[in-house]
């Protein structure tokens, strides 16, 4: 009875991980992306495109899994780089991934409007989200945050409703034959690279592991389960999309799912489509921006950033939350939701997001590569991904990000200046901040 | 390879790290309503210490404890944790390092923080 009791645990561990992989992954902004790739895609790209992220993205999560039993309980992105390449290297990273973070955050309020309020005005959205976002703020700051079981329900409850809409989409009869594809064809490699960005975020569970034990088998395995499952309903869902609705109204949409509930649930598919696109925004927030703001907190007790911002991040409230950090946090994904709602530019800033963490997980694969050999007291989780493959895999990653920026219209006007700024931060930030805390090191000695 | 005398040293820092925490009345707000075993573990030896926190102190060092309902899990070398435990190494940037694992809800995570924070300013 006892060992039964420890595998159930086990179980619901194990569930609890996967919900938050997977939660940091499904928001609302998936089902704008997912709109783009059925709507630019033939039903054979769609399934590849799918799949080849979805395996390059699982050989990427068992080089993390393998780094996260090597560094247990530790944030990824902030310690696997700096073991491989050094302090540089990890802060500029560690920066451009809290940026893209914030920028994912702003899509996803973006398409939340979209989804529940999709005729007012910008600057009604504007106030609307000051008002979101200083909730969000308070709650932070309060120290309330949704217990992993309810995170663990609402992501179910999201799986489920997707694939059962795509159930219904895929099972009228009629639907294939009524639409034909107009929309253009994009490459497969630009259709692959956009797809990344609807698996973001699965590494972030590496650091809430309750046991060194988890961090061996289950942390690991969690991950790969929630990419495969994630990976399933979007194929259905994008393949509904595809076959529902004509190709025009998939690429403009701004909120396909809904779109799709109204046309199949004409009586109530709206409201439940806005049901849906709650839990999403709900999930992610509450599993992406709490997390991020731990983040910014221990780095700032870390010294990770400019003197000043170091100890208003380490100052702790009654709470014993940072109120600096979620300010900061909350302050960025406000300018990146204003960023979004006034220019209406999420695909674009979604495919920015998707190329920058092309580059994010080449540089996670990158670390694997080079601590892969390094000896270690205790028994790894392994990936058995052969390290040559690894090789390949890092300068695909790469292709995979420029593929994503480049090929549009929009490379210019919108792209490139946030490429170009987010990168120059980030790398400006990293050379400064790393000069000062050798500084500091060395007076000490 | 560990020695005795390093052993010595380690549960000596512990027991000094207690004696601060418990004359540190500026900790007994963070203290209040919290009370975990803190385990210590040195890695590649499985040597451990239980530290219980009851009535905002840590009661005793111990190296052995049943059924810890609220456990905190700490684990590094012997050298990292003496040099944590004694305010020589900011705990924050061990952690960051891989240097230090922490099993604990974020909550605990904070007030071990924040006491080494009070102790030490690091």
């Amino acid at each position: 009875m006892a060992r039964n009791l420890i595998q159930n645990y086990k179980v619901l561990d194990l569930l609890e991980y996967v919900a938050v992989s997977a939660g940091m992954m499904f928001g609302a902004s998936c089902y704008l992306v997912l709109g783009v790739i059925a709507g630019a895609n033939s039903v054979v790209d769609i399934f590849l495109a799918i799949a080849i992220a979805a395996t390059l993205c699982i050989a990427v999560a068992l080089a993390v899994g393998e780094m996260a039993s090597r560094f247990p309980s530790a944030p990824g992105i902030r310690t696997y780089l700096k073991r491989a390449f050094g302090d540089e290297t990890s802060l500029f990273f560690t920066y451009l991934s809290l940026l893209v973070i914030t920028l994912f955050a702003g899509i996803e309020i973006k398409v939340f409007w979209d989804a529940l309020w999709p005729d007012t005005s910008p600057h009604a959205r504007a106030l609307a989200t000051f008002g979101l976002i200083g909730v969000l703020g308070y709650l932070n700051t309060t120290g309330r945050e949704l217990p992993r079981l309810v995170q663990l329900l609402i992501f179910t409850a999201l799986v489920a409703g997707t694939m059962a809409l795509s159930w219904v989409a895929l099972t009228r009869g009629d639907m294939a034959l009524s639409y034909e594809p107009i929309a253009p064809q994009a490459s497969l490699i630009s259709a692959v690279g956009i797809t990344f960005f609807v698996f973001i975020g699965f590494e972030w569970v590496t650091p809430i592991a309750k046991t060194p034990e988890s961090s061996r088998l289950l942390i690991p395995v969690s991950m790969v389960i929630g990419i495969a499952t994630l990976a399933i309903t979007y194929l259905f869902f994008a393949v509904a999309l595809k076959l529902a609705l004509p190709g025009n109204d998939l690429l403009h949409s701004k909120a396909p799912h809904v779109l799709l509930g109204g046309r199949l649930f004409p009586l109530h598919g709206f409201l439940l489509m806005q049901c849906l696109s709650v839990l999403a925004l709900v999930t992610i927030l509450n599993a992406g921006v709490i997390g991020a703001s731990r983040l910014l907190y221990i780095l700032g007790r870390d010294k990770s950033f400019f003197g000043w911002l170091n100890k208003r991040l380490s100052v702790l409230n009654s709470k014993g939350v940072s109120t600096a950090s979620v300010a900061v946090l909350c302050g960025l994904c406000l300018l990146s939701s204003l960023l979004e709602i006034y220019l209406d530019a999420a695909q674009n800033v979604a495919q920015v997001c998707a190329g920058l963490y092309c580059l994010v997980y080449g540089a996670f694969v990158a670390s694997h590569i080079r601590l892969h050999k390094q000896p270690v007291d205790r028994d790894l989780f392994r990936s058995r991904v052969p390290i040559s493959l690894y090789y390949l895999l890092s300068a695909v990653l790469l292709t995979l990000g420029i593929a994503t920026f480049i090929g549009s219209a929009d490379l210019v006007s919108t792209r490139l200046p946030l490429l170009a700024s987010i990168s120059f931060l980030s790398g400006v930030a990293a050379i400064n901040v790393a000069k000062s805390r050798r500084l500091t090191a060395y007076r000490k000695t | 390879m560990s020695t005795l005398s390093s052993t010595l040293s380690l549960t000596e820092t512990l027991a000094q790290f207690r004696a601060k925490v418990n004359d540190d009345s500026r900790l007994k707000g963070i203290l209040r309503g919290w009370e975990p075993v803190i385990m210590i573990e040195v890695l590649g030896t499985g040597w451990k210490w239980y530290l219980p926190v009851r009535d905002c102190r840590i009661a005793e060092i111990k190296s052995d404890f049943q059924d810890a309902a609220h456990l905190v899990q700490l684990r590094a070398s012997e050298e990292a944790l003496i040099a944590i435990f004694d305010g020589r190494f900011n705990p924050a940037e061990a952690f960051l390092n891989g240097d230090l694992e922490i099993f604990a809800t974020d909550n605990d995570q904070v007030k071990l923080d924040a006491i080494s924070l009070l102790l030490w300013g690091i």
